[in-house]
């Protein structure tokens, strides 16, 4: 059987005025249906590699890969269309801030149902009960009254459930979050997170979770992806964080505030250069 | 006991008038001794921040009272009691001026101030805030997200302050840039024997930078603890129970 997602040496630069940014340089993995963590500080190409594998790098920025299956599809060389027909259907993105990625001025239902009359070719009724029982799925209470609202009438947790429900409703395969709560309350938070991960466990899918929040990830996902500068410097299971190999991870995880240390200096980050090559 | 160094008593903060009007601030008192630090915890919302922008006199107070020192604060402000407290603002991106180098800046706060000395003043305050001079004629676009919020701490520490308001100072920044910018207020504090309010939504953070703080929800203070009584989890309601919860992480379910 094939793993649902191979990627080996993935490239992105940017021609910029400035020169060319090399924002990922040669990242490679392979992952099942499970919940695989990529952590690493901003500008360390966490995001753009998740944008890369659904061919989201707009121009200037270019995407070069030695490989890049999705279940058994070689994307690597493929055009838009090909990312056109797996976007929504069989890849999902959740972006940070719900605010931003919801269309304003349309309800929320029709947002919902679009995926699914775009990708499944059902009718308006069943789109609409489908997204109705999807919206229930995440546990919203009153989906009739979020169904007809508008993004800016809703809280931003119900707004990111909301946003999960449309890119659950088509079922795909895998699901890439990027940042998913770090715009919300930390309650708010964990009631996200838990559905996320009922959602993903009931449906055998497969979950990239772009994070830089340490703490959370060791205990949230399955497995863990420490980018450094554009590239991958360590995989770790995600229950070994605190054991990391990597001076880099071992700093990103110690440099975490503590509620038992209160008062202490907290260690920080030695930026060895090593690192970009080693 | 001496008379608190800054004390709020009863404290109203509304927007907005009659039906319409939202109770951002609901009756919040605390007294903070000099040289001490104080958190106000709370999730978006609470009223923390409308606290210190009421403190710094960005928010006109709608009852009750607040006093510096034995001095009360009211609408208006002369310059001397305005250079006893100061205020560093969440996001580095928006509280710096785009068009201003960081010299100019720092040179507007002491213009204000009519503070003589200004070179050795900035010069010293941008070693102390860890930048350095090569930094000095820099625009804030040139800076990182921490070197950017090192700044708007030394516009706030140059006019020497004995108070220090700080509204989630390091949410914006990265947690390696978190720690050191958390390193160097803590520092500060001792140095200059600094008072501090912190705000911020992350128990972990205020645990680490505040002898005491509050835990506020929907505009009033539900509990008044320690940093000893977080630690040792003692806490005496269902709110800061669940604050706490959430601030532990995630827990898989089954």
């Amino acid at each position: 059987m094939n793993p649902l997602l191979q990627v080996e040496d993935l490239d992105v630069r940017f021609a910029t005025p400035m020169g060319l940014v090399h924002a990922v340089r040669g990242v490679g993995f392979t992952m099942g249906r499970e919940k695989l963590a990529i952590v690493g500080e901003s500008g360390s190409g966490k995001s753009v590699t998740g944008r890369a594998l659904m061919g989201l790098v707009a121009p200037p920025g270019r995407v070069s890969a030695h490989r890049l299956d999705f279940d058994g599809i070689a994307l690597a060389d493929a055009g838009p269309v090909a990312f056109r027909r797996l976007r929504g259907k069989r890849i999902g993105l959740v972006m940070q801030d719900p605010k931003f990625s919801l269309n304003p001025v349309q309800r929320i239902g029709e947002q919902i149902s679009e995926t699914l009359r775009l990708h499944t070719g059902l009718s308006s009724a069943a789109a609409r009960s489908r997204s109705m029982a999807m919206l229930e799925a995440v546990r919203i209470s009153d989906p009739e009254r979020v169904y007809r609202a508008y993004p800016h009438e809703l809280s931003g947790g119900m707004a990111q459930r909301a946003m999960l429900s449309m890119m659950l409703v088509a079922e795909p395969d895998l699901l890439i979050a990027d940042e998913p709560t770090s715009a919300l309350d930390v309650t708010v938070q964990l009631e996200i997170l838990s559905i996320l991960d009922e959602q993903i466990r009931l449906r055998g899918m497969g979950l990239i979770f772009i994070s830089h929040d340490l703490r959370l990830v060791s205990r949230f996902c399955d497995r863990v992806l420490v980018m450094y500068a554009g590239r991958v410097v360590e995989t770790i299971a995600a229950a070994d964080l605190a054991h990391a190999k990597h001076p880099y991870t071992q700093g990103l995880y110690r440099c975490l505030p503590n509620l038992d240390r209160p008062g202490e200096k907290l260690p920080v980050l030695n930026r060895d250069p090593a690192w970009l090559t080693a | 006991m001496s008379l608190p160094f800054l004390e709020v008593a009863a404290l109203e903060v509304s927007f907005g008038a009659g039906a319409q009007a939202v109770r951002a601030v609901r009756g919040v008192s605390f007294a903070v001794q000099r040289g001490e630090s104080f958190g106000l915890v709370g999730e978006s919302g609470s009223g923390k921040s409308t606290i210190l922008r009421a403190l710094v006199g960005l928010n006109p107070a709608s009852g009750g009272s607040m006093r510096v020192d034995g001095v009360e604060l009211g609408m208006t402000r002369d310059k001397a009691l305005r250079r006893r407290m100061q205020m560093v603002f969440q996001d580095p991106y928006g509280s710096l001026h785009p068009r201003q180098t960081v010299d100019s800046q720092l040179s507007e706060a002491l213009r204000i101030q009519s503070l003589a000395d200004g070179e050795r003043r900035i010069r010293t305050i941008l070693d102390q805030v860890g930048l350095g001079p090569r930094f000095r004629f820099r625009y804030p676009h040139q800076l990182s997200g921490g070197q950017r919020q090192r700044v708007a701490i030394a516009r706030a520490l140059i006019v020497e302050p004995e108070i220090l308001l700080l509204d989630e100072p390091t949410s914006a920044l990265d947690v390696s840039v978190q720690a050191e910018v958390l390193n160097l207020l803590m520092a500060l504090r001792q140095e200059r024997n600094l008072t501090y309010i912190f705000v911020s939504h992350d128990l972990s953070v205020i645990a680490t930078m505040c002898g005491r703080l509050a835990v506020m929800q929907s505009g009033a203070i539900v509990e008044e603890l320690s940093a000893s009584q977080l630690r040792d989890r003692h806490t005496t309601t269902d709110y800061a129970r669940t604050l706490l919860a959430a601030s532990e992480g995630y827990r898989p379910q089954g």
